[in-house]
């Protein structure tokens, strides 16, 4: 069978949000807090999505980690279809958003992290110019490279108020 | 079977105090040849006596004993019956036994007894494991039923698959929820906790692609610090070219062993 579940935005304390799938029909052999059997023989279960079985579930879920601060049941509706900047979820209390301040600092880690090996490269083409004594070929490996350096700054994070405008603008390497 | 071999030969029971013993008997007479039938359902024995229960054949016949069934249809008071075979000179015990309220003593065509208490359960069968005879693993002393074959070390106790995005639980076994925590991340938490937090914990994931370029190579393991008795986190992480990053896989799988 395939198990059914209650979908809850819980908060944590580091301001990220975990979407919890409440099992509210499940498979097994022992049956869990809160619930009933719909077929013992078959070993299928069922339990409500109500606070006290919400809430127990919440607190042996994020036993570790950032603590819970708040917990409400959503909809698929409620949760961005796009898990792009998924590290920038917030919970708004009517849906799921993307909080952009952290969304930029997403986009600008993902912008170092695809430069280095760019960079690596660029060294290389440095060091047989140089090595060969063409200054001009140098000079330009030396442009892109602090093009590259200047990414972070240049490229245009900070203008951009939405994550598609974030996926739009792209990495710059 | 029990051969009545001449018109002496009977079987009688002999009960040992005042309850409620019903006998049946289904029996068949052969008379040189000719085959036939027949049954003997006595009345009601409320007394200590000796009943017969099983009546002699006819001349030139041997009666053949198919079944014969006694119940203690009392509602409280135990019975001793002890059931003799006689020859009308010499009479063999074949089986004695108590009999509880509700209790039967039964003998079928290939010569077995067997006492039934009073919820249909056979005597003297092996008994079902417990949980610490499941969880010793050692025993050949009991057997295990259905609700108690997972408490041995050798099965899972938790079991699943979920969606790449952790939002969907495809199939499980004794998970109660799962957690999107992040991107690559999964929480999942078992119905029952174990006994504490070490146990063994099997994952998997299936990747989002084929190919091997370094940043297509997903792989999984545990997150650090999150395995608690009842809950664990699952990783999938991807290769870059300097460091990892947390990426989404298809599907992850997971099975959990240890003491509940």
């Amino acid at each position: 069978m395939t198990p059914e579940l209650t979908k809850v935005a819980v908060t944590r304390s580091d301001g990220t949000v975990a979407i919890l799938g409440f099992v509210t029909r499940g498979h097994g052999s022992v049956l869990p807090a809160g619930a009933r059997w719909v077929s013992q023989t078959d070993g299928i279960w069922e339990r409500e999505a109500n606070d006290g079985n919400i809430f127990s579930l919440i607190v042996a879920m994020y036993a570790a980690g950032p603590q819970p601060t708040g917990y409400r049941v959503v909809r698929e509706s409620d949760l961005p279809g796009d898990r792009s900047y998924r590290e920038a979820w917030r919970d708004t209390g009517t849906v799921i958003d993307h909080d952009m301040v952290r969304a930029r600092e997403i986009h600008l880690a993902r912008v170092r992290v695809a430069r280095v090996e760019r960079l690596s490269e660029l060294d290389n083409e440095w060091m047989r110019a140089t090595g060969q004594g063409d200054r001009p070929a140098a000079d330009a490996v030396e442009a892109e490279r602090q093009r590259l350096r200047d990414l972070p700054t240049t490229l245009g994070v900070e203008a951009c108020n939405t994550v598609e405008e974030l996926k739009a603008l792209g990495l710059g390497v | 079977m029990l051969i009545l071999g001449s018109t002496s030969d009977l079987v009688r029971v002999v009960t040992s105090a005042a309850a409620d013993i019903e006998a049946h008997a289904s029996w068949v007479d052969n008379a040189s040849g000719t085959i036939t039938p027949g049954r003997t359902n006595t009345a009601s024995i409320t007394t200590a006596t000796t009943t017969t229960v099983v009546g002699s054949p006819g001349s030139s016949t041997q009666r053949n004993v198919k079944h014969l069934n006694l119940r203690n249809n009392d509602g409280a008071t135990s019975c001793d019956v002890t059931v003799e075979h006689t020859d009308g000179t010499n009479a063999e015990t074949l089986m004695k036994v108590t009999l509880l309220a509700g209790e039967v003593l039964a003998f079928d065509q290939v010569g077995g007894w067997t006492h039934y208490d009073a919820n249909g359960g056979i005597y003297g069968g092996l008994p079902v494991a417990t949980q610490t005879e499941q969880e010793g693993g050692t025993s050949n002393k009991s057997f295990v039923t259905p609700g108690n074959q997972h408490q041995h070390p050798s099965a899972a106790k938790c079991w699943g698959k979920a969606n790449g995005a952790g939002t969907s639980l495809l199939v499980s076994y004794n998970v109660t929820g799962i957690s999107d925590t992040g991107t690559g991340r999964l929480g999942v938490t078992v119905a029952t906790d174990f006994s504490s937090a070490n146990y063994s914990l099997v994952a998997s994931i299936e990747r989002g692609v084929t190919t091997l370029a370094v940043a297509d190579v997903e792989m999984c393991g545990i997150r650090n610090a999150s395995p608690a008795a009842g809950s664990f986190e699952i990783e999938s992480i991807d290769h870059t070219a300097t460091t990892m990053v947390a990426d989404d896989p298809t599907s992850y799988f997971w099975a959990c062993f240890g003491d509940q």
